[in-house]
């Protein structure tokens, strides 16, 4: 436990130390032009991207939500699944598709009309598509859990139609889709393979390439300022999850049934739904495909690759089981014990979601480069991966426990007791078995998260070791699309594995 | 007095294959309390619904005060009826206020203050006021619900199972005040509950329905004790038959000679309720007393022989002893149904 809080502060303590011992004016070196333009990015980015995702998550919850809409089942999966794209794929393919030398090119025989590299708009695009599901699956759950009760008081009180989606839904929707925006923007902010891919100037890029010629005090300062930003769209979102009075104590409402239709409006919405699945799952997936199939080596596999997949297994197998060792006591504490400590640790497991995977590798490094026991030292070693995942990745795994141990009634323990067990005897026989498929959830969401994370397995990599996620990003640089093809497929199918276990959390969620 | 303020007639609702309210009629008087009673799938809650303009019906007729609401060719959306609302579970908009949930209907914004400032005052809410509905109890939430739909002065009353969620107590209490406020603005309300004591000590009028129709609609004195079928009485619980032989108002029966509230021939199903045995000790008595189980508010006796075993509900402050021998006799008139 202890052990645990120790490595998710880490990061900030090293940041905050390497910035302490900054030689001359701190000031000045906050007020440069390139910290400056770089925050300017990376804020841009994350709010362009928060309302872009809103104006598209939203209405898809709403008329999904609402109105009979031919195979609504299925579009909840489709508008679920980009969260499973990892960032750096999703801006590879539509560099693929509609940069330059790109498929849209390859086709048409003319450059796409605008430029996707070295601008907002590819980073924006890209990180849009990723994200958008944030707010989607939020209003689609708010929506659902809003009972229909509400609405007809409305209506029978004399409002129209139009009038109660703007005084009563509108109202009552606001405040998850403000956190699915926030949490969108977080997202952005802390996204490390698509600014850089995109070559778009953001904080998390700027800490990659000084990081890069090895100049870690200047990182730091630009972690910093990344943490700090992060850490206040975080406390934003406190503050208005604070405000709701939303609740709903009625678990049995009744939630409003959908309405049907005009021709038309099928048309209108199905048109609108698939404009986005086109955009955000097709086109990257059939750009993969035809590089895959442009390539000199089509779908074979090389040693090289076959050599990384190993490297990639082993590190998301050791991170897994770690990962797991370190969310157990977090999850315990949170649920079963109510006391200062508890909340302060849950607050604390939290904090990885808000880490960007950029900074935990740079504090790693800088820590460890150091840190020598009896001359024996973890620096470039395996173990720096596995322990910057594990940081990056706890809120998951934890996540995903307590869920599953909110569920198990602790009077199913005393039961156990009270017929002569021992406490630990009824730990085993009775919580162990039913916490294992919630386990087994957050095990394979940390190993499948693990194997296609980007800045902390190119930037701890131990020398000689080579992870898949490394294959596409040195091609990428050279900018051979075919060769990042078929890596690419990999993760891709890999990613879709993860859906599998969130689809299925959420499911417990609501029934919860 | 308007007789037929509202009016349902021959009316219809299916739900694709299966029909949810069957060719019901009925119709209500101004200023009426009136309940629609029966269990939980027996079509109350549809055909509320259907009355409110919430769903639509499939045949029939529904108008109130002369305006046709609904019929085959026309309908009134339900925010054009000008009809009160109140749910089971109180649906007081989370995101306002007691005061901006109470004026919420009102649709002339001069007589906010004053009207707010009546309710607030009728329903007993002026310290809540300023407050948010997640910091109510459900008692005041639902107090709320039914001042809100007052304050937009409605023609009639809709409240779906409004005390369901409350506490016992609670209930009663809320119900004894509605009636009298309801009595008072002379507004016809309509209630929907699987309660029969709520329906009775509420309504003056009483519909039980079941599998979608309307059973029987009558005062709940007609209907607990002249009820017109097997299945009314049933439903009204405390239900037990004895068979009898009848010759016009009377009927020979295993406990004896009872009189009926109403001519029969032949074979007949006696409904004789407990709380009607009268038990009888003689040492030469037929029964036996085979059981006393203590309630509290009354003793239930079990009496029987080899061929028949009744229950009887008794004052608590006598005892009888097991095994006594008695004879059975009944004061009131009972109904019969041909066996």
């Amino acid at each position: 436990m202890v052990a645990g809080l120790f490595l998710v502060l880490l990061p900030f303590f090293v940041s905050i130390r390497d910035v302490s011992g900054w030689e001359g004016n701190l000031f000045e070196a906050l007020t440069t032009e390139r910290i400056r333009s770089s925050v300017y990015g990376s804020l841009l980015l994350a709010f362009s991207t928060a309302i872009a995702g809103a104006l598209i998550g939203v209405p898809a919850a709403y008329f999904l939500a609402r109105y009979k809409v031919p195979l609504s089942g299925l579009w909840v999966i489709l508008f679920t699944l980009p969260l499973v794209m990892p960032s750096y794929i999703s801006s590879y393919s539509y560099l693929a598709a509609l940069g330059r030398m790109g498929f849209f090119e390859d086709i048409f025989g003319m450059p796409f009309p605008i430029e996707v590299k070295g601008v907002l708009f590819g980073s924006w695009l890209s990180m849009t598509m990723v994200n958008f599901p944030f707010v989607f699956l939020m209003t689609y759950a708010a929506l659902l859990n809003l009972p229909a009760s509400i609405e007809e008081s409305a209506l029978s009180l004399g409002f129209s139609k139009r009038q109660v989606f703007f005084k009563i839904i509108l109202p009552n929707i606001k405040i998850p889709v403000f956190s699915g925006m926030l949490m969108i923007a977080l997202y952005s902010l802390s996204d490390f393979g698509t600014p850089a891919i995109m070559n778009y100037r953001t904080l998390t890029f700027e800490i990659f390439k000084y990081w890069d010629i090895g100049r870690f005090s200047h990182s730091s300062l630009y972690a910093l300022v990344l943490i700090t930003l992060a850490f206040l769209i975080l406390f934003a979102e406190g503050i208005i999850n604070r405000k709701s009075h939303y609740e709903l104590k009625n678990k049995n409402c009744k939630p409003v049934s959908r309405e049907k239709l005009s021709s038309g409006g099928v048309t209108g919405v199905l048109s609108f739904f698939i404009t986005i699945v086109f955009i955000a799952i097709l086109l990257p997936v059939i750009t993969i495909i035809y590089w895959a199939m442009q390539g000199h080596e089509k779908f074979s596999v090389s040693d090289r690759l076959k050599e990384a997949t190993g490297h990639s297994l082993t590190l998301a197998l050791l991170t897994a089981v770690f990962a797991l060792f370190f969310a157990f006591p977090f999850a315990w504490l949170a649920i079963r014990e109510k006391g200062k400590f508890a909340i302060v640790a849950d607050k604390v497991s939290f904090l990885g979601n808000m880490l960007p995977g950029v900074v935990i590798a740079l504090a790693l490094v800088s820590f460890f480069v150091s840190f020598r026991i009896n001359g024996f030292t973890l620096y470039h070693t395996l173990a720096m991966p596995v322990l910057g995942c594990a940081i990056r990745f706890l809120p998951q795994a934890v996540n995903s426990l307590k869920t599953s141990l909110a569920q198990i009634n602790p009077s199913l323990e005393e039961a156990a007791v009270s017929l002569g067990r021992t406490p630990f005897q009824a730990f085993k026989s009775v919580t162990l078995p039913l916490i294992k498929p919630g386990a087994l959830a957050a095990f394979a969401l940390v190993f499948i998260t693990t194997i296609k994370e980007l800045p902390i397995t190119l930037m701890l990599s131990p020398p000689g070791e080579r992870y898949l996620t490394q294959n596409i990003w040195d091609f990428i640089d050279e900018a051979e699309y075919s060769r990042v093809a078929v890596p690419a497929l990999m993760l891709l199918i890999i990613s879709s594995l993860s859906l599998f276990f969130i689809l299925k959390q959420n499911k417990r969620r609501v029934n919860a | 007095m308007h007789k037929n303020f509202l009016n349902v007639e021959n009316f219809t609702k299916k739900f694709g294959d299966f029909t949810a309210v069957k060719n019901v009629s009925f119709s209500m008087e101004e200023g009426e309390a009136f309940a629609l009673l029966g269990e939980s799938g027996c079509g109350k809650t549809t055909l509320l619904r259907c009355i409110a303009g919430l769903e639509t019906g499939n045949q029939g007729k529904i108008s109130l005060a002369d305006k046709l609401f609904y019929d085959n060719k026309s309908l009134v959306p339900v925010n054009k009826r000008n009809i009160g609302l109140v749910f089971q579970d109180y649906a007081v908009f989370p995101h306002k206020s007691i005061s901006e949930n109470i004026t919420f209907g009102i649709s002339d914004k001069s007589k906010h203050s004053s009207i707010l400032d009546e309710m607030l005052k009728l329903f007993k809410l002026e310290d809540q006021k300023n407050k948010m509905p997640d910091q109510l109890s459900g008692g005041q939430l639902q107090r709320v619900a039914i001042a809100r739909t007052m304050a937009a002065s409605p023609s009639l009353m809709l409240l779906d199972e409004p005390f369901s969620n409350l506490d016992k107590q609670l209930g009663i209490a809320l119900r004894q005040e509605l009636k009298t406020i309801f009595s008072n603005q002379k507004l016809a309300s309509i209630i929907v509950t699987h309660d029969q004591e709520e329906a009775f000590a509420y309504a003056d009028r009483v519909a039980i329905m079941k599998d979608g129709v309307i059973l029987q609609c009558d005062t709940p004195e007609n209907v607990y004790l002249k009820p017109n079928s097997e299945d009314v009485a049933k439903f009204l619980g405390n239900c037990q038959f004895i068979e009898g032989d009848a010759n016009g108002n009377e009927a020979d029966t295993p406990i004896g000679q009872v009189e009926l509230n109403d001519t029969h021939r032949g074979k007949v199903k006696i409904l004789l309720r407990p709380e009607n045995l009268d038990i009888v000790e003689d040492v030469e008595g037929k029964f036996e007393i085979l059981e006393e189980v203590f309630h509290g508010g009354y003793r239930e006796v079990t009496i029987g022989n080899d061929s028949i075993v009744l229950k009887s509900h008794k004052a608590s402050f006598k005892k009888y002893a097991k095994g006594t021998r008695v004879n059975l006799a009944t004061q009131s008139k009972l109904p019969a149904f041909k066996a």
